[in-house]
């Protein structure tokens, strides 16, 4: 039965204020809280407006983004004693800003890159609310808090959690400043959404995060109701949205379906509206295409503290539940005279409105495009969506790796008989069968992430909808080269193809439009545990998803900084990946089932124990183990007695490397045995069991893979 | 003026490989007349600005709106005559 989801609690940190509360005078008056950048230096004719959040952080060491992050959540967990069950951020930068500064003043401090991942923003703020299941940082560019949110709603809904923690945060850094620069995409007069004269975003920073609760749990007086949110990818460009807004239609069209709401029963549309004059206009074209005859209010804040990427659709829905509950809608900050091809019913100024129902729209870089639908909670529950399917693992229609070694039969031919193939990938040979057109301004996570579709794809004849993509550490080559010639150049020069390829999407963005997949598209970044996280993902969301999706994760080697951001590649560079087709558990029979057993917090060793003594008791004893990382203790897990194999000694310790052990599980499945060389010279049979893969690290993740004959009970 | 023109255009092809990583392609097989973008060498909107950089650090001119970058990469020799234009030294250097 679908549980209903409430917000529990809210904090909202912008250039307007600190707090929730600080919000408060959107809807009284169109204040504009641009103005100049104070935080890292630029040369003269690069100075532009920002949203930049005032006040000063009190840790230095940790990154602004993670600290407004937490700032954010604080105020969302004030008055809940109780620790999320799961953290899910969204965020853009990571620690971008503090890696930059590092950079700029080329500190040779060990891992002076520690904070650097996407991941880090997740695992910090679980770290500061005591939360032991799954962290995980979404990375979909400007829709990615509100992607996040989704996935937390849909958690509540499957049952997997009644306590989420959820939102978006990015702060300013010369990586955004001068990326979206770079793009010409950025008003120097400071953003006016769907102005006649309109011509750019202005980059901002800020943080919204929200509590929501199951009914079970939620003790307060319902007052604002998530009821449902869709997900969709243009496939269309890496930058540009599709002109006609038809990615942004479909996530519309799917948050009202998941919502059961028509249209025309919204009260009220928050844009994402950043002022660009393409973007502005895409999204009026998919809104007008949405809402049929009614036409309800509508509006963007970000006139009023500029685009704070991850964050900006958060905030804009807690705004939305503020107006919600103060009976009141927020104005257009900095439209003057709408543009006539715009063609909205545009809210330019603030007014009284009693409202039922909202929706707010995230429109991200690489077509992620994302809606959500909240309401004035109801006393009956008569309004609730169909019943939410059971999440049921996987069925594993097409896998590939690569590795040093090669793709995947020579990666699983090198494993099987014992051999090593950690180290660096031959540029040529991961690029080999990519056609050179397609890949020319494409560096080598991309090159990694399309050759991987590509070979996944050959192996099933459906399409996938959907893209599930990952990588702990982002386009390292991308980031680097940006980084380098902006600070050669002084802050002249910033290349926009390098900017667009930083972004932790854009290899997703480049695998939906190579595969058309127009559904669901959800990257996510992590640290060795990402697979695992995007496995999580992919299974709660298979129920909403028809055709097949893609999964994926890759992680290259930077010889420079590499060895900063992680401890485990210092002394043994090793990069790779791995793409799964994956279908529900009843698709075509004869494939693998993978399920998701487990993901926490390390440490919770009996509650592993425990959720594998289940898994064994249902569907019988594992014939081997799979594992990475260290600190498992067989015995105390009741694995001592069957083969125990080191992935990462085959293959190196990097962020994708359990999505190539997890190839290489589907190997040793299709084989049936566990050869002498990787069981210190005793082949042992599997006899039809399946096969365990652990990874542990600061958190532990659990994945259990059947033969293909399996069938369920 | 003329020979110093062609000599700006031959320049630029080799500058438009480089900047755009066009491997599959020699600077003679490039119609300087030809639409650049959305033509034959598949260029986009990314690929202008890439340009408008190099434009930038090369020839220190300044391309610094959207309108302005379509019409003066409406084709390579639209591109030579306004450097031409804005920074007359580039057709007669060596």
């Amino acid at each position: 039965m679908t549980d209903r989801v409430f917000i529990a609690g809210m904090g909202i940190v912008s250039a307007l204020g600190a707090t929730a509360a600080a919000h408060a005078d959107i809807f009284v008056q169109n204040r504009q809280a641009l103005g100049p950048l104070s935080l890292f230096a630029t040369p003269n004719q690069r100075c532009v407006p920002v949203g930049q959040v005032n006040g000063c952080f009190s840790d230095n060491s940790i990154p602004r983004t993670h600290q407004l992050a937490e700032q954010a959540a604080a105020e969302a967990m004030r008055n809940c004693a109780d620790a999320p069950d799961v953290v899910i951020v969204g965020t853009t930068t990571g620690g971008m800003l503090t890696s930059e500064t590092a950079w700029d003043h080329a500190r040779q401090a060990e891992h002076f890159l520690h904070w650097h991942t996407i991941g880090s923003v997740a695992r910090y703020l679980a770290d500061r609310f005591d939360c032991n299941g799954p962290a995980i940082a979404v990375a979909t560019a400007c829709s990615a808090g509100l992607t996040a949110i989704k996935l937390g709603i849909d958690l509540i809904r499957a049952g997997q959690a009644e306590r989420v923690l959820a939102g978006g945060a990015d702060a300013l850094c010369r990586l955004t400043y001068f990326g979206f620069q770079s793009l010409k995409l950025v008003d120097p007069q400071g953003a006016r959404p769907f102005d006649q004269d309109r011509n750019g975003m202005t980059v901002a920073e800020g943080a919204a995060m929200l509590l929501l609760e199951s009914a079970a749990v939620f003790n307060q007086k319902p007052l604002v109701e998530m009821l449902g949110a869709g997900i969709s990818c243009d496939a269309y460009h890496p930058s540009a949205p599709q002109p006609d807004g038809l990615g942004a239609l479909s996530a519309m069209r799917r948050a009202a379906e998941q919502a059961s709401i028509q249209p025309n029963r919204l009260d009220y549309i928050g844009l994402h509206g950043t002022g660009t004059r393409q973007n502005d206009l895409a999204e009026a074209r998919a809104v007008n295409a949405f809402i049929g005859a009614r036409r309800p209010a509508m509006g963007s804040v970000k006139g009023a503290m500029g685009h704070s990427l991850a964050a900006a659709g958060p905030v804009h829905v807690a705004i939305g539940a503020m107006a919600i509950m103060r009976k009141r809608l927020p104005g257009c900050p900095g439209l003057g005279v709408i543009d006539p091809d715009i063609a909205l019913p545009l809210q330019s100024r603030p007014k009284a409105k009693k409202i039922d129902t909202l929706m707010v729209n995230a429109l991200g870089f690489g077509g992620n495009n994302a809606a959500l639908i909240m309401g004035a909670a109801r006393p009956s529950d008569s309004h609730l969506g169909p019943a939410a399917r059971p999440l049921a693992g996987l069925r594993v229609l097409g896998a590939a790796c690569i590795s040093s070694a090669g793709f995947t039969r020579q990666t699983v031919t090198r494993f099987m008989t014992g051999q090593s193939s950690r180290g660096q990938i031959d540029d040529a040979m991961m690029a080999r069968d990519l056609a050179p057109r397609r890949i020319r301004r494409l560096k080598r996570l991309p090159r990694l992430a399309l050759a991987l579709a590509q070979k996944a794809l050959k192996q099933c004849r459906k399409a996938p909808d959907a893209v599930f993509w990952g990588s702990a550490y982002g386009g390292l080559s991308e980031t680097h080269d940006f980084l380098d010639a902006l600070r050669a150049s002084h802050g002249q020069f910033a290349s926009p193809s390098d900017f667009v390829g930083a972004v932790h999407n854009s290899p997703a963005a480049q695998v939906a439009i190579e595969a058309q997949a127009k559904g669901m598209n959800i990257s996510i970044g992590g640290d060795e545990t990402t697979f695992a996280q995007l496995l999580f993902s992919a299974n709660l969301m298979m129920p909403q998803i028809d055709d097949p999706a893609l999964v994926i994760a890759a992680d290259e080697y930077h010889p420079s900084l590499s060895p900063q951001i992680d401890l485990l590649t210092q002394n043994a560079p090793a990069e790779g990946g791995a793409a799964l087709l994956v279908g529900p558990p009843d698709s075509v029979a004869g494939h693998p089932w993978l399920a998701p057993i487990f993901y926490g917090k390390s440490g919770q060793k009996d509650a592993l124990h425990e959720k594998l003594k289940d898994v064994q008791h249902k569907h019988g004893p594992f014939g081997a183990v799979l594992y990475g990382g260290a600190g498992l203790d067989w015995r105390q897990l009741g694995l001592n007695t069957i083969p125990i194999i080191d992935y990462c000694h085959a293959i190196g310790s990097h962020g994708a490397a359990s999505a190539v052990a997890t190839v290489l599980a589907i190997h040793l499945l299709r084989q049936g045995i566990i050869s002498a060389e990787l069981n210190a010279g005793r082949a042992v049979s599997l006899d039809g069991r399946g096969i365990l893969l652990l990874t542990a690290g600061s958190y532990l993740a659990a994945t259990a893979l059947w033969p293909g004959d399996f069938s369920l009970c | 003026m003329r020979g110093g023109m062609q000599k700006l255009i031959d320049e630029l092809k080799h500058k438009m490989i480089e900047t755009l990583n066009l491997t599959d392609v020699t600077a003679d097989q490039i119609d300087e007349h030809a639409p650049l973008v959305g033509g034959e060498l598949g260029i986009d909107s990314i690929d202008v600005l890439e340009m408008v950089m190099m434009i930038e650090k090369d020839y220190q001119v300044v391309i610094d709106s959207k309108d302005l970058g379509e019409k003066v990469f409406a084709s390579l020799s639209a591109l030579a005559r306004y450097l031409v234009e804005k920074a007359p030294e580039t057709a007669t250097r060596d």
